[in-house]
């Protein structure tokens, strides 16, 4: 922590990981992580595939979340500029 | 429920009939006490849990006996909580500015409240970083100019801001939905994740 401020700046928990700003989008996997942690435990039968369960929810938030991000990006870039001005 | 109450009724008579019993369709049957103070018990418990989990994400799991469960609730929000204060800083949690999110963040529980105070004091108070003053700022032409105020070195702007707030608001809102389980959750409900 003290390496960490003096490097920096930053102290952890309490000053923000400025180092994280250019990659905040990839943030969305370990928040889509917890998310099915939490979910998948109070929703599970057993917990004997419960790991797998999360890894599957996981993958299915962020591959949502990616799917809507092309698909507004393809409704901005392409289809919008078609509509006629006037 | 009433179907139900009837099936039970119905049973009893069966079985007063095997056991030679004439047929009296006014013949009530009282459940027995036991029964009725046994839902109490475990509607109590419940209400108890529901409360232990607002205190500390997972406990009204480990109240109901769901260690397992219990366990992986708490790592869940905790990682969703404490990432959040990772990425954003205390800032995240702000009572005063942000007061909508901090709505859902109190989902987490006290910790929130701890958080927001931590903020007050170290950041607000400027016990760590640098207090910096902001220029005045006028919001819209002609319009009334917002004075200058001091700000922490520490305060978090940006995305990075915006990930670290739904961070600990996500964990606020998905210990709701885990305070709501524990409050509904019967012993039947345990199948086989009662045990670590």
């Amino acid at each position: 922590m003290i390496i960490a401020e003096a490097l920096t700046g930053w102290i952890p928990m309490i000053g923000p990981a400025s180092w994280l700003q250019p990659v905040w989008w990839l943030l969305l996997i370990p928040m889509a992580w917890g998310l099915s942690m939490v979910y998948k435990a109070i929703r599970v039968v057993s917990f004997e595939g419960y790991w797998t369960a999360v890894l599957v929810m996981t993958l299915q938030i962020v591959i949502a979340m990616v799917a809507i991000g092309l698909g507004l990006m393809i409704l901005i870039q392409f289809v919008l500029p078609m509509l006629p001005v006037e | 429920m009433i179907e139900r109450e009837q099936a039970r009724l119905k049973r009893l008579h069966c079985w007063r009939y095997r056991e030679g019993h004439p047929y009296d369709p006014n013949l009530t049957f009282i459940r027995h006490d036991s029964m009725a103070s046994g839902e109490e018990s475990q509607a109590s418990n419940n209400i108890w849990a529901f409360i232990v989990a607002w205190l500390w994400p997972g406990g009204g799991h480990l109240v109901l006996g769901e260690k397992t469960r219990g366990l992986l609730v708490m790592g869940g929000i905790l990682v969703l909580f404490l990432g959040g204060l990772f990425i954003g800083g205390l800032d995240v949690v702000d009572r005063r500015n942000d007061r909508l999110w901090f709505i859902a963040q109190a989902g987490a529980g006290p910790i929130a409240f701890v958080a927001d105070f931590a903020r007050g004091r170290l950041l607000d108070e400027g016990r760590v970083g640098t207090m910096l003053p902001t220029p005045a700022t006028r919001l819209a032409p002609g319009g009334p100019v917002r004075q200058k105020t001091m700000v922490n070195s520490h305060k978090s702007i940006g995305h990075i801001n915006e990930i670290g707030t739904l961070f600990c608001a996500l964990a606020g809102l998905m210990n709701i939905v885990v305070m709501l389980d524990a409050l509904q959750r019967r012993p039947s409900d345990r199948r086989m994740g009662g045990s670590p």
